[in-house]
């Protein structure tokens, strides 16, 4: 007789082996047999597995999805799982490392954006279920740039995330999430792009900005002053109007003062 | 306006019960639902998709919650599994109960963790002194952790096996009796499961003592066809069938009406179809409780 602990653990290497694999014995004598073999009906609680694990994925990444197909996703979705196996008993994070393993998946490396395309997706995800938090308006951020030394408690809305492409990777994302006759194979014009994501209220918006301002973000994001994030915004892109481009994205809602956000749930 | 029909359940206790109907909620259906209103007397909610911190899913969650009672069904605390349940999973589950205070709280005789994994499947338990033992631990940490009463569901199941002890509706019984917890009776589940093992539905039905049930759950499945026979699965992704509705139909009679949801998880309809499925479980609980009480008078008449 096998203790419950046993059990699980040989089903769970079921589950997770790769889809053809048999299940041992040592489950299956654990099983009744019946008229439907036992092998057959293990296989819908594995199909079950991968058919949610994968379904989640491909909710989570639709341009990803839209650029391979349908046959590929399926296939990489598959690689994907028993290369990161679910820790998590939410679906919400199961597709976190997703972005890290196309990168190194090499039946995918005939198309060099994609791993940036399912960063971005990511990063939307994120941004989508962030906490919420009260933006400064124009004015009060125009105060923190005019007083431009201190002031640690400016902050990124906590939706916020950056990310830095070599390729036209939110063109290429457009695209594939909002368009239903454009071929997802198709040229795409603009090169390299700094993109900041972020869901001041209800709805993730993704918006390309200068590289200046992109360095300045960073740095407010990794906890410098304000004065520090447009000294590196400055560095990076000499002779640009940083604070103009800080002051319109400040009237899209990206800042907030640590006093003046809401209690995240957790 | 805020439909009252589902007493508000305490730790102290259960008030009475009545015929309320509800569907599962869909993300697709947030704002359908929102401007259209539909009659319904409560939502139910997957737990584990309203765990993020913020965004459209509490947004649109939070101002449902001013319109409907919401149900909270679990998918993911494995409560069937040897390893501990997951603290940091309970304490999600303990900070979303404390915001939304929903009517209803429920989870099923399943496991779906195992060694720090997460398998996001309704995973079958052997039916022994082991199982329950490891079972009742667990409802009573979430019993304790939310500060009130839960209900567990009976799984759809594919297989039996060997070692099983137990009758699965005894053992639904048995965790009740040592946990204080009541039962969720997915009607759809107790018809696949004992189509899969060849035994009676009805067999099975009459093992459950009505005072346990606190809801119903009703949903559509798949028959998959095997060369060598059979299996049904419980998919969630059609109408409940019609063998289905006639044990909803006869588990009224004999029981009275419960709150009742209408299950559709994979390929989700418009939310009118819902509602449709939802009207008809209003229907079927309002003209079987009145048979039955027919019935009662008739036996009582001189």
């Amino acid at each position: 007789m096998l203790t419950v602990p046993d059990l699980q653990r040989s089903f769970t290497e079921f589950l997770l082996s790769s889809p053809g694999t048999r299940p041992g014995a040592t489950l299956c004598d654990a099983i009744c047999e019946q008229e439907v073999p036992t092998e057959k009906r293990l296989a819908v609680y594995k199909n079950n597995v991968y058919t949610q694990l994968n379904e989640a994925l491909r909710d989570s990444y639709p341009a990803v999805h839209r650029l391979t197909g349908t046959e590929f996703f399926r296939f990489a979705a598959t690689e994907y799982l028993m290369a990161y196996p679910p820790r998590s008993p939410t679906l919400l994070a199961y597709g976190e490392n997703f972005p890290r393993f196309l990168e190194g998946f090499k039946p995918a490396s005939s198309v060099p954006y994609l791993p940036d395309v399912a960063r971005l997706e990511q990063l939307y995800l994120e941004s989508y279920h962030a906490a919420e938090a009260l933006s400064l308006s124009k004015a009060a951020f125009a105060k923190y740039l005019s007083e431009t030394i201190g002031q640690p408690d400016l902050r990124l809305h906590p939706s916020a995330r950056l990310m830095a492409s070599l390729f036209p990777v939110s063109r290429i994302w457009e695209v594939n999430v909002q368009s239903s006759t454009i071929d997802g194979k198709q040229r795409i014009p603009g090169g390299a792009e700094n993109l900041l994501i972020v869901r001041p209220r209800a709805t993730v918006e993704v918006r390309r900005v200068s590289r200046g301002a992109y360095e300045a973000l960073a740095a407010l994001a990794q906890g410098f002053s304000i004065a520090e994030a447009l000294a590196a915004g400055t560095k990076a892109a000499p002779g640009i109007q940083l604070t103009q481009h800080l002051l319109s994205l400040a009237d899209g809602e990206t800042f907030c003062s640590r006093e003046k956000t809401d209690e995240p749930c957790h | 306006m805020r439909p009252e029909n589902i007493e508000r359940r305490t730790s102290s206790g259960f008030g009475p019960i009545s015929a309320a109907v509800g569907i599962g909620l869909k993300p697709a259906h947030y704002r359908a639902l929102l401007k259209d209103r539909p009659p319904l007397d409560f939502l139910e909610l997957h737990t584990e998709n309203y765990m993020g911190a913020g965004g459209p899913p509490h947004r649109y969650l939070a101002e449902l919650a001013e319109l409907y009672p919401l149900s909270f069904h679990g998918v993911g605390l494995s409560l069937g599994g040897a390893d501990p349940l997951s603290r940091s999973h309970l304490t999600r589950w303990r900070e979303l109960v404390e915001r939304y205070q929903p009517a209803l709280v429920s989870e099923h005789v399943a496991w779906s963790s195992c060694d720090g994994y997460a398998l996001h499947d309704l995973l079958p338990i052997p039916y022994t002194e082991e199982s329950l033992r490891i079972l009742c631990e667990h409802v009573d940490q979430m019993q304790s952790s939310l500060g009130r009463h839960v209900l567990i569901e009976n799984p759809s199941r594919y297989l039996e096996f060997n070692d099983s002890t137990m009758a699965e509706a005894d053992f639904l019984v048995e965790a009740t009796a040592r946990t204080g917890c009541r039962l969720l009776l997915d009607l759809n589940n107790v018809f696949v499961s004992t189509c899969n093992q060849c035994e009676d539905a009805s067999l099975y039905l009459s093992r459950i003592p009505g005072h346990l049930v606190d809801e119903i759950h009703l949903a559509g499945h798949s028959i998959n066809t095997t060369d060598a026979g059979q299996i049904r699965v419980d998919d969630h992704g059609s109408p409940v069938c019609d063998a289905v509705w006639q044990l909803y139909n006869d588990m009224v009679a004999k029981i009275g009406p419960r709150p009742t949801l209408i299950e559709w998880d994979t390929d989700v309809p418009d939310v009118g179809v819902l509602l449709g499925e939802a009207e008809h479980a209003r229907e079927v609980a309002a003209s079987s409780a009145h048979s039955s009480l027919r019935s009662i008078k008739h036996a009582h008449s001189p």
